[in-house]
C-alpha cells in the first residue's frame, strides 16, 4: 500500500492515525493492515461506555427517596454527558477505531436521543456490541431498545389503538427506504409491534395483553406476524440490502454515489445474510476504494474532527461538559441528534459559524483562548439559557513532537504536513518557518484542508 | 451593487421577455409597482412554548377561569382591546402600535397530530414538516435555495446568535449566524487565504464559505456602525438585539432576513410573573422598534413574525404553571397588513383537543403568505396546496 492510501483507509476506517500507529503499519501488507484493524475491533467487542460512579451513586439514592431532584437534573444531562466520554473513548488509542467509527455509523442510522442517562448507557452499548455482528441481531436489538421505543412512541402502540411512529421509520429510516412499501405496509407493520414495550427501569418488556394477535398482510405475505416476523420478511428484500448499501457508501467512501460500487455492496450484505463484519471487510479490499480521487473529499464530522484534535494535541478533558460545549457549537452533539432521520452530514456540516469554530479549534484546544462564544442551550431558563464556557482542557502533544524529533531538523514542517494532511504536501511552503514545530501543527490542525479526510 | 444586482437577479431575470433592453439595462426598481425587493423580514421565536391563552384572553369565558383558577390572570389587570379578548398586562406598550393597525393576531395556529416535544415542535415549526415528516433543510434556508443560486450575499438572512438554527439552513445556501458582529470579526480573522488553486471541489466550497464570511463580518461590523437608530432601545437581550437590526437597516445592510429569539417561556412552574416579565421585554423591544421603523417611514417594508414552538395545556397544572399543549397565537407587525387586529377568533375552551387548544391555522399558511405576498414568489415550490390562503398583506 502507498502512503496516501494507508493514511485514506485508516481515515475512512476511523479518526486518522497516530504517529505511532503509523510507524507500526507502514512496512505491512494490504491484507495484514486491514487484519490488524478487524483483530483490535474484535479485541475490543466487548468494551463499554459507561457513565461514571457518581451517576449510579445518585441514581440509587435517589431510588431510595434521597436527593430526587439532584438526581433528575444529572440525569437530563447524562445523555450529552455519556457522548462526550464516548468521543474520549473514540480517541482512546487502546479503542478500536473501527468499532468506534462503525458504531459512529450505526448511531446516526439508528438516531436516538435517550431520555435517560441508563437508557443511552444501554442504547450505545447495544450498538457497539452488535455493529460489527448481523445487521439482523443488530436491527432485532435496537428494535427492542428501550430508548427507541420511547422515541418513536411505541410505549404507546397499543392492539386497537396503534401508533404507526416506529414501524414508519423501521421502513422508512432504518431498512428499506422511501417507495418500498405502502400506507397499509406500515399500518399493518404497526399491529405486528403492539406492545413492544419498556419497564420503567429501562427493560424490554413485552406486553402480551396489548399485542395484536391478528393477521395482517405485510409485503403481500399473509399471517399472524409478530415484529420479529415481521423483521425476517423484511431482510428477505434485496432493498434493505441496497438502501444499507447506499447508506454505507456515503458514510465510508463518498458523498457522490456510485451505483454500480454500491451494488457490489449490497450484493455482498445480502449473499452474507447481512454480516457486517464481512461487508466492510469487503469495502477495504476493493480497488475502488483506494481511488486517489476520494482521497480528501469528504468533510469530516465534528465527532471525526474533534477525535482526531485530542489524538494530535494529546488532550485530557477536565470536564466532560467541555467536549459536549465543543459539538454543540460544531453542530453534532452525540446521543442527541436533531430528529431521528439523524445528522444529514457533507456540507451541511459547513455554515459561517461551525466553520470558524472548526479553524479556531486548535487555538481553544492547544492555547487556551477563550471561545467567548456561546452554544444554543436548553429552552429553560433566560439566563443559564445561553452558557458561554471555558473549556477545560489540558493539552500535551508529546507523541506528535516526539516523532517529529526524530527526523531530521530540515524535513520536520514537510513531515509534519505529510503527516496531517497528506494529501496537500503543497501547504509545507506556507508554513512560518520561524514557528515552533507545535504552533505550526496547530496551524495546520486549523487549516481548511484539515477539515477532509 | 451587490443589493442592486441580486434586484436584478431576482425580478427582471422573470420578467425579462416582455422588458425592452433598455429598461433592463436600467434596473431601476421603481418601474415594478409590486417591488418587494426592499421588504425585511424579522422573526422573532419564543422559544420554551409561550402561553398562548394567558397573552391573548378569553376573559369573558367563565371556562377560562374555572380552567386556570390560580393563574388566570384577573380581570381587573386585563388589557381590554376588544369585547371577548384582553391582553397580559405585559403586553402594554404594543396597543398603541395595535390602534394604528400594525398589528394581526392570529389565533389558534399549529398544526395536525401536535409534538409536544420542544426539540421536535422547534424542529417542526423551523422546517414547515408535517408531524411525522423529518426535513433536514429549513423553510428559510428553501427561500434562500430558490433565490440565491446567481449572486447573494451571505447575510442575506441573518441570526442573531452564536450558531445557526435549523431554519436558515438550505441545501445549497445558508442564513448567517452572529451574535455580535465584534466577535465574528475577531474570529474570522485569520491566515487562511480567499482562495485556493485546487480542483478539489469540497475544499473549493470551504475556502469560499471562509471568504464570505470574512467579507460578511467586515460588512455587518461596518454596517452596524455606521448609522445608528436614534431611538432608545430598552437595554434587554432583544431591545440590543433589536438595536442592532435597527442599525443595520439604516445603513442600507442587504440583509432580508433577520431572526432573532427571546427565550424562557417553558413555564412549568409559578408562571405568571414570569411570563408577564417576559412579554413585557418583549412587547418593549418590538413596539420601540415598531416606531423607529415608522419614523423613519420604513414600516411599510417591515414585517415581523412571532411565533413560539406550540402553546400550553389549557388547564393549569398543580404548580401554578402550565405544562406543553398544542395551538397558540402567532403575531404579525408592521405597516402592510391587510387585516390588521384580529385576525380570527380567540380558542374554543368547550372544544379542546386531549386538553389542549384545537388549532385552526397551519402555521404554514402563514409561511406560504409570505413566501408568496410578502415577496411575492410561487409558494408551491415551499408547500403542498393543502393550506389554505389567508389574505394576510395588502
Amino acid at each position: 500500500m502507498t502512503r496516501l492510501e494507508i493514511f485514506h483507509l485508516f481515515q475512512r476506517s476511523g479518526f486518522g492515525l497516530s504517529p505511532l500507529e503509523y510507524e507500526k503499519v507502514k512496512p505491512l501488507s494490504k491484507s495484514k493492515i486491514i487484519d490488524y484493524i478487524f483483530d483490535k475491533a474484535n479485541l475490543n467487542l466487548a468494551s463499554k461506555v459507561d457513565l461514571p460512579e457518581d451517576y449510579y451513586q445518585k441514581k440509587k439514592n435517589a431510588e431510595q427517596g434521597i436527593g430526587k431532584d439532584i438526581f433528575r437534573k444529572t440525569d437530563q444531562k447524562a445523555t450529552a454527558r455519556l457522548g462526550g466520554l464516548w468521543l474520549e473513548k473514540m480517541a482512546d488509542p487502546s479503542s478500536s477505531a473501527l468499532l468506534e467509527k462503525m458504531s459512529l455509523f450505526w448511531h446516526g442510522h439508528f438516531a436516538c436521543r435517550p431520555k435517560k442517562g441508563i437508557l443511552a448507557v444501554n442504547y450505545l452499548n447495544s450498538i457497539r456490541k452488535h455493529s460489527l455482528g448481523n445487521f439482523k441481531d443488530l436491527l432485532l436489538a435496537v428494535s427492542k431498545d428501550p430508548a427507541m421505543l420511547r422515541f418513536l412512541n411505541n410505549q404507546q402502540n397499543k392492539k386497537n389503538a396503534p401508533n404507526e411512529n416506529f414501524s414508519r421509520e423501521l421502513l422508512e429510516l432504518f431498512t428499506l427506504g422511501r417507495g418500498q412499501y405502502s400506507e397499509e405496509d406500515i399500518k399493518e407493520c404497526a399491529r405486528a409491534f403492539t406492545g413492544w414495550s419498556s419497564t420503567p427501569e429501562g427493560e424490554f418488556l413485552f406486553k402480551r395483553h396489548r399485542h395484536d394477535y391478528g393477521e395482517k398482510t405485510f409485503l403481500n405475505e399473509r399471517g399472524n406476524f409478530n415484529g420479529e416476523e415481521i423483521i425476517n420478511i423484511i431482510l428477505s428484500k434485496k432493498a434493505c440490502a441496497e438502501f444499507l448499501a447506499t447508506k454505507l457508501y456515503a458514510f465510508f467512501v463518498s458523498d457522490t454515489p456510485d451505483s454500480k460500487h454500491i451494488s457490489s455492496i449490497s450484493d455482498q450484505i445480502f449473499d452474507s445474510n447481512y454480516n457486517i463484519e464481512k461487508t466492510i471487510r469487503f469495502m477495504f479490499f476493493q480497488d475502488w476504494f483506494y481511488n486517489p480521487a476520494l482521497f480528501g473529499k469528504k468533510i469530516k464530522s465534528p465527532a471525526e474532527l474533534v477525535v482526531a484534535q485530542i489524538k494530535m494535541l494529546g488532550l485530557t478533558f477536565n470536564k466532560t461538559s467541555s467536549i459536549v460545549f465543543l459539538m454543540k457549537l460544531l453542530g453534532q452533539v452525540l446521543l442527541m441528534p436533531p430528529n431521528v432521520a439523524g445528522w444529514a452530514g457533507g456540507r451541511s456540516w459547513i455554515d459561517n459559524s461551525t466553520l470558524v469554530v472548526r479553524v479556531n479549534l486548535p487555538y481553544f484546544l492547544a492555547k487556551n483562548i477563550p471561545p467567548e462564544i456561546k452554544a444554543k442551550g436548553s429552552l429553560k431558563d433566560d439566563k443559564k439559557n445561553y452558557a458561554s464556557k471555558r473549556i477545560d482542557v489540558s493539552s500535551n502533544p508529546k507523541e506528535l513532537l516526539n516523532w517529529l524529533s526524530t527526523h531530521n531538523s530540515k524535513r520536520q514542517t514537510k513531515e509534519l504536513v505529510n503527516f496531517l494532511i497528506p494529501n496537500h504536501p503543497e501547504l509545507a511552503k506556507k508554513q512560518q518557518p520561524t514557528a515552533s514545530l507545535l504552533d505550526q501543527a496547530i496551524s495546520i490542525l486549523g487549516s481548511l484542508e484539515f477539515q477532509l479526510g | 451593487m451587490k443589493r442592486r444586482k441580486f434586484i436584478q437577479n431576482s425580478l427582471l431575470a422573470t420578467a425579462a421577455p416582455f422588458v425592452p433592453k433598455f429598461i433592463q439595462n436600467s434596473a431601476s426598481s421603481s418601474l415594478f409597482s409590486k417591488d418587494t425587493s426592499g421588504r425585511k423580514l424579522i422573526i422573532i421565536q419564543l422559544s420554551g412554548g409561550n402561553d398562548g391563552l394567558n397573552t391573548i384572553i378569553p376573559f369573558t369565558n367563565s371556562k377560562y377561569y374555572s380552567l386556570r383558577p390560580k393563574i388566570g390572570i384577573p380581570k381587573n389587570k386585563i388589557i381590554k382591546v376588544s369585547k371577548n379578548l384582553g391582553w397580559n398586562p405585559g403586553l402594554k406598550t404594543l396597543l398603541k402600535d395595535f390602534e394604528k393597525g400594525n398589528i394581526s393576531i392570529l389565533n389558534n395556529v399549529g398544526y395536525p397530530n401536535p409534538n409536544r416535544s420542544h426539540f421536535r415542535s422547534m424542529d417542526i415549526w423551523q422546517t414547515g414538516s408535517a408531524a411525522n415528516e423529518y426535513l433536514q433543510t429549513g423553510w428559510i434556508g428553501r427561500y434562500l435555495d430558490s433565490q440565491c443560486e446567481a449572486d447573494c450575499s451571505a447575510h442575506n438572512a441573518l441570526e442573531f446568535d452564536d450558531s445557526l438554527s435549523l431554519a436558515l439552513k438550505g441545501k445549497n445556501q445558508n442564513g448567517f449566524a452572529m451574535s455580535k458582529p465584534q466577535l465574528l470579526k475577531k474570529l474570522s480573522k485569520n491566515n487562511i487565504p480567499s482562495s485556493t488553486s485546487s480542483d478539489n471541489e469540497t475544499l473549493n466550497f470551504l475556502y469560499k464559505t471562509m471568504s464570505d464570511t470574512k467579507a460578511s463580518a467586515n460588512i455587518l461590523y461596518e454596517h452596524s456602525k455606521k448609522k445608528k437608530s436614534q431611538a432608545s432601545y430598552p437595554k434587554t437581550g432583544l431591545g440590543k438585539d433589536l438595536n442592532l437590526v435597527a442599525n443595520l437597516i439604516l445603513s442600507d445592510n442587504d440583509t432580508k432576513i433577520y431572526y432573532l429569539s427571546h427565550s424562557g417561556f417553558d413555564t412549568h412552574a409559578y408562571q405568571v410573573n414570569k411570563q408577564e416579565r417576559l412579554l413585557k421585554e418583549y412587547s418593549e423591544a418590538v413596539s420601540c422598534f415598531l416606531t423607529d421603523m415608522r419614523e423613519n417611514d420604513l414600516l411599510d417594508e417591515t414585517l415581523i413574525l412571532t411565533f413560539s414552538e406550540f402553546g400550553r395545556r389549557a388547564k393549569e397544572n398543580g404548580s401554578a404553571g402550565t405544562d406543553h399543549g398544542a395551538a397558540n397565537n402567532t403575531f404579525l407587525m408592521g405597516g402592510n397588513l391587510k387585516n390588521p387586529g384580529y385576525f380570527n377568533e380567540g380558542p374554543d375552551l368547550e372544544n379542546l383537543l386531549n386538553g389542549d387548544l384545537k388549532h385552526e391555522i397551519d402555521f404554514r399558511s402563514i409561511y406560504n403568505e409570505i413566501v408568496s405576498s410578502w415577496w411575492g414568489l410561487s409558494k408551491q415550490q415551499f408547500f403542498d396546496n393543502k393550506v389554505k390562503n389567508l389574505s394576510l398583506f395588502s
